[in-house]
């Protein structure tokens, strides 16, 4: 069997390792690469190439961003009262473009899932109750997916505000379709979502 | 709704067969392995779209054929409705494909035809609902109420996510790898989505078992009584009780065997529903045909509970039923054909003493003979 020139095989390879992307994919994305000739392909190799070396964690909040602090939490028009907790840095975009909330932001980099070995500790849970106790907080409002590991990892993160003192905690998950993600959740659902929080007691 | 006539191509043992049917009662005749069941699942198969023997539908296509194709003409309250499988793909290149066409016109998704024709199939995997193990019973529950309920098989998909997931966290307290604290919201979780699958069995059960009753009262003809009542995991001690407190206090009482074995103890993962004949139960005493009488009576109540607000009649596709049955029991449920629009049986061998029954009948012959063993009313 005749195979690929080993630029091209390895080209394929690596895209196979994206995350939706077949072997089939993979081959048609490295064609059509290869075809669409070098200015093209330079564009996209100096754009990956980039997000690495331009991009990195805000060291407040944990969101992407260009600078050591993000965009949102060097802004001072935020409300610093209210604090939301995200999963992933997906959800923050998605609660941004909803327009709805004006504090800042808190992303975990996941949910509890005792099944694919993520406790406690590896989440941003300790930076978390850090920034909790330099903010004067009048709210957390707790803004992980509404799939049965955010509604836990939402129902730990209560319980721990709850022993640390009195704060609000609300839970934003009200109004969203079953299982959706909040990064697919259309802005009407999510901003009524946020509009629509609830207390969450122990 | 009734079947008017079935084609099959390449469909199991059928090369190639056109059949007719009739309202009223149809009796499939032939001797074993000559295709009796393969025409009641392709029947099946054009209503659901699945096959009831499980697995992909693919495996029913003929030994060494690239497709194979299942056509029905039925008619719906006086109006007729063509619906066609074809799995595989005559080309032969995509070979788990499936097609599906309604009045020959290729619809995108399944769900344009489920539910057009509506039919129940009574055949021998679903006497394990009476013999076979509580997950057995607990599979009859979920597919009867996920029927009716999305938000139920929601709950219940949580439900089950929940479990895996506080399983894990016991089997790492077990391990001394972690505290208790990280139980907490997996035990929150359990209970928020276990409370409402409890509660929608025990309503489901309620409208279910003089439904079962009733049903079984005919199959059974006369003294029988049948009893079909829930046996949750939790329940409340008294009728005042909160389900939810009920089941976080029964998993406080189990918590050090639960962190033992590695599993939660207690929960509708544990549920049985118990089936009894005059104090008797039938799960582990029943003779045979106690046990398929009971099991048809179950399958017939689920639809009547399931179908309570569309007043068609589902098509009653019987399989092999007579064989356990005395006389009056297979009389009984020949006369089950009186409720339906048309019910179609098969049986490997003539009921020579249900000739009074079967005089009127439709006969189909699958074996190549007539359709008769010689003791009955050929003439029909
Ligand atoms: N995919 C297939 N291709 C060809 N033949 C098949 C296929 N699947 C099953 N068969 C055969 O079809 C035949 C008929 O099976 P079926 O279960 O319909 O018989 P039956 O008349 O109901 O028999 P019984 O009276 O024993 O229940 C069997 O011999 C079986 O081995
Ligand atoms: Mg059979
Ligand atoms: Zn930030």
């Amino acid at each position: 069997m005749l195979s690929y020139a080993g630029p091209i095989r390895e080209l394929i390879e690596q895209l196979e390792r994206l995350p939706g992307i077949g072997p089939k994919s993979a081959q048609r994305l490295a064609f059509h690469i290869l075809s669409s000739g070098p200015a093209r392909a330079h564009a996209l190799a100096d754009a990956i190439a980039a997000v690495h070396e331009r991009i990195r964690r805000c060291e407040r909040c944990g969101n992407w961003s260009e600078h050591a602090v993000c965009e949102v939490c060097s802004d001072d028009r935020r409300d610093r009262s209210v604090l939301c907790v995200v999963a992933d840095a997906k959800d923050l975009m998605a609660l941004e473009r909803a327009g709805e909330f004006s504090g800042l932001y808190h992303v975990l980099d996941g949910v509890l899932s005792p099944v694919e070995g993520i406790g406690p500790g590896g989440l941003r849970i300790s930076e978390l109750l850090e920034r909790v106790d330099e903010l004067e907080l009048r709210e957390v409002v707790l803004a992980t997916p509404p799939t049965v590991e955010g509604d836990a990892t939402a129902q730990f993160l209560s319980d721990l505000l709850h022993e640390r003192g009195p704060v609000r905690v609300t839970r934003l998950a009200l109004g969203l379709p079953v299982g959706a993600d909040l990064d697919y959740a259309d802005q009407v659902t999510v901003a009524r979502a946020m509009r629509g929080r609830t207390e969450m007691t122990d | 709704m009734y079947l008017q006539s079935l084609t099959l191509e390449n469909f199991r043992c059928y090369e190639r067969a056109e059949l007719e049917f009739r309202p009223g009662l149809n009796v499939i005749l032939g001797p074993n392995a000559s295709g009796k069941t393969t025409l009641l699942e392709a029947i099946y198969l054009l209503a659901t779209t699945t096959t009831p023997r499980g697995g992909r539908t693919r495996t029913a296509v003929r030994h060494g054929q690239p497709w194979g194709r299942v056509s029905g003409r039925f008619a719906v309250q006086g109006r007729e409705l063509t619906l066609r499988a074809t799995l595989g793909d005559p080309s032969g290149e995509r070979s788990s494909a499936r097609t599906l066409e309604v009045d020959g016109r290729e619809v995108a998704s399944a769900r344009e035809i489920i539910g057009r024709i509506q039919a129940i199939l009574f055949w021998v995997g679903e006497l394990d609902v009476v013999k076979g193990a509580p997950a057995d019973r607990r599979r009859f529950l979920n597919a009867a109420l996920g029927q009716m309920s999305a938000r139920y098989l929601d709950d219940l998909q949580r439900y089950r996510r929940a479990l895996r997931q506080r399983n894990e966290v016991l089997k790492s307290l077990g391990r001394r790898e972690s505290d208790g604290h990280v139980l907490g919201p997996w035990t929150h979780a359990l209970v928020e989505s276990g409370v409402p699958v409890t509660l929608d069995r025990a309503a489901y059960l309620a409208a279910l078992a003089p439904e079962a009753a009733a049903l079984h009262q005919r199959l059974g003809v006369g003294a029988e009584q049948l009893v079909v009542r829930y046996e949750p995991s939790v329940e409340p001690a008294d009728a005042d009780g909160e389900l939810a407190d009920e089941f976080y206090r029964r998993l406080e009482e189990t918590h050090r065997g639960e962190v033992d074995r590695g599993s939660t103890q207690v929960g509708p993962h544990r549920d049985d529903m118990l089936l009894e004949i005059d104090g008797v139960d039938l799960r582990r005493f029943g003779s045979q045909g106690q046990q398929r009488t009971a099991a048809l009576a179950l399958k017939l109540a689920q639809a009547r509970v399931a179908l309570a607000r569309t007043e068609q009649q589902p098509i009653l596709l019987l399989d092999d039923c007579l064989s356990e049955l005395d006389p009056d029991r297979g009389a009984a449920m020949l006369d089950l054909s009186r409720d339906h629009e048309q019910m179609i049986v098969t049986s490997a061998c003539c009921p020579e003493h249900l000739a009074d029954r079967v005089a009127d009948a439709h006969l189909i012959g699958t074996g190549g003979e007539p359709a008769s063993c010689g003791g009955c009313a050929t003439e029909a």
